[in-house]
């Protein structure tokens, strides 16, 4: 069970003077349980290859399946495909429109026709992933909840859909450094306890080489890299050559390295980073 | 779908048409109008559609372009086509029931269309080959010049909703796919049905245009923006020598279609 990408080609506005090749011969998969990274710059194609996964765009080339089940075959029900593949957009919180949170959040249980016993089991469940408490919230207007609870309600949207793969574009973007962490480890748990497989958006590398154990790199429509966080990370040269960044902590160790110090550049968090240093730094003084 | 509409585009080119100046195509644009409704017969209509078609060459513009402008009027021209062609008075050339077509019907619907379809073409050619600053330029001085008290606001609001066209379908397109993500429907079940799944789209649509409203006002207030009090523009409009060729052209224009009109 995964979702598979087989040659996919996708182009905006084809046979017109603004035609633009978006993706390009793209091979992909994502299997059950993982927890994948999808990083690129922007304008780098990796919005458009995320709506290929629940069928909102159709490739012009190629083949997309989820689960086995091709989206472009007749007869498909998308509406089956967008209930398993859950696509969190960018700026969830302006999709927002209901009077009250529980409406909003009720909104993709009810277009799957389950009946009301159901959607508000679903809704509470969901609430409780994204830790908004159900009878403080339930009867608020979204539109007065600050802008990390706002967004909390809207994952929780998607994820009232119940859906096997969750989709996050850019979640975290324009939080602060307090609603990153809350929305972060609220993914990391949604992966860890509820055993959804994640693929996460970003163009935040310290967001996602915590989280995410495979990283996936779009530059211009292609897939550059496909490996293990700490591989993909080996490569900062030609990543800050497609204008991404590393993680911060990475970028400390590489320093560390060229000033002599003898520790280890593939780390990717605070804490790794911190046993390092204290190892060589304990090692020298016993050594001294 | 949505990317369909063209209205408020801007094409850059270096055509005549795009070197004119806006008030010229401002006015020689209502010449044009007068023109077109002066038309009524079959020789006038093959004149105008000889004349647009020479604009649109001289224009520089893809005609795929214009076509794909019109495409989001078919249900306007389709609507004006029938109704004239049933309903018009005359003499009855196929009945079926209560259905019937005149040969009057036929001929004043299909002038309708032709009016529709060469009004809106040549509207969106003044925009497709005007900027938007030289357009607003060219109408606040369009529009001081026949002594309308507040013009540059008018102007000014104008550009803004020139401006915020595309935008606004962008943002639909964005709202419309994150609603489908949650199984929204826009386009199966009766029209009820459809009308209210209209409302998941068009609440956030409001709040971002509100939204967008307030930052944009605030943005020109932190520049100082304050009317057309005393403001000077760096770049001066000037009439050159093509400019009064166009008015002259449109003035034979508008006489060869009034010709056609009182005298064939």
């Amino acid at each position: 069970m995964s979702l598979k990408l087989e040659g996919v080609c996708y182009t905006y506005q084809p046979n017109s003077p603004y035609e633009t090749p978006a993706l390009k011969n793209i091979n992909l998969e994502i299997h059950e349980g993982e927890f994948v990274g999808l990083i690129g710059h922007t304008g780098s194609g990796k919005s458009t290859l995320v709506q290929h996964f629940n069928g909102l765009l159709k490739p012009t080339a190629g083949k997309v399946t989820v689960d086995g089940i091709d989206i472009s075959a007749k007869g498909v029900k998308l509406k089956e495909i967008r209930q398993k593949v859950g696509l969190v957009f960018q700026y969830p919180e302006h999709q927002l429109f209901e009077e009250t949170v529980f409406e909003d959040i009720a909104f993709g249980p009810k277009n799957l026709g389950l009946p009301q016993h159901q959607v508000v089991k679903r809704v509470k469940k969901a609430m409780a992933m994204v830790d908004l408490e159900y009878d403080r919230f339930k009867d608020m207007s979204p539109f007065i909840l600050s802008g990390g609870e706002k967004r909390r309600a809207a994952i929780a949207g998607v994820l009232a859909m119940a859906p096997k793969y969750l989709i996050l574009d850019e979640p975290t973007a324009g939080l602060d450094p307090r609603g990153r962490d809350e929305i972060l480890e609220k993914i990391d748990h949604l992966h860890h306890k509820e055993g959804i497989t994640v693929i996460l958006v970003s163009h935040s590398m310290d967001d996602v080489a915590r989280l995410a154990q495979r990283l996936v790199v779009i530059n211009q429509g292609e897939i550059f890299y496909n490996d293990r966080s700490r591989t993909v990370f080996a490569a900062h040269k030609e990543l800050q050559h497609m204008g991404l960044d590393i993680p911060t902590v990475t970028k400390l160790m590489i320093r560390l390295k060229e000033k002599g110090w003898p520790v280890r550049s593939d780390l990717l968090t605070i804490e790794e980073a911190k046993e390092e240093i204290l190892k060589i730094v304990r090692g020298g003084r016993t050594g001294a | 779908m949505l990317k369909d509409i063209t209205i408020g585009q801007y094409i850059p080119g270096e055509s005549v048409i795009h070197k004119l100046d806006p008030r010229t195509k401002i006015i020689t644009l209502l010449f044009y109008m007068v023109g077109l409704f002066m038309l009524n017969n079959a020789s006038g209509y093959a004149f105008i559609i000889f004349f647009t078609a020479a604009v649109i060459v001289l224009s520089r513009i893809p005609v795929i372009i214009i076509l794909k402008g019109l495409r989001p009027l078919w249900i306007i021209l389709a609507l004006t086509l029938s109704l004239h062609v049933f309903l018009t008075q005359g003499d009855i050339i196929w009945q079926w029931n209560f259905l019937k077509i005149t040969s009057q019907g036929l001929q004043q619907g299909t002038f309708m269309v032709l009016r529709l379809v060469c009004l809106v073409t040549v509207t969106s050619l003044l925009t497709l080959t005007t900027t938007p600053i030289l357009l607003t330029d060219g109408l606040e001085r369009v529009l001081k010049a026949v002594f309308i008290p507040v013009a540059h606001e008018l102007a000014m609001m104008m550009t803004i909703a020139l401006r915020f066209i595309p935008t606004l379908i962008e943002e639909t397109e964005k709202i419309m796919k994150a609603q489908m993500a949650r199984g929204a429907d826009f386009d199966s079940g009766g029209i009820l049905a459809r009308a209210k799944s209209l409302i998941p789209l068009l609440v956030p649509l409001f709040l971002s245009s509100f939204r967008r409203a307030d930052e944009l006002a605030m943005a020109m207030e932190a520049r100082c923006y304050r009317g057309g009090e005393n403001r000077t523009r760096m770049k001066q409009l000037r009439m050159a020598g093509r400019d009064y060729r166009a008015f002259a052209v449109s003035l034979v224009f508008l006489f060869i279609c009034i010709y056609t009109r009182y005298w064939m």
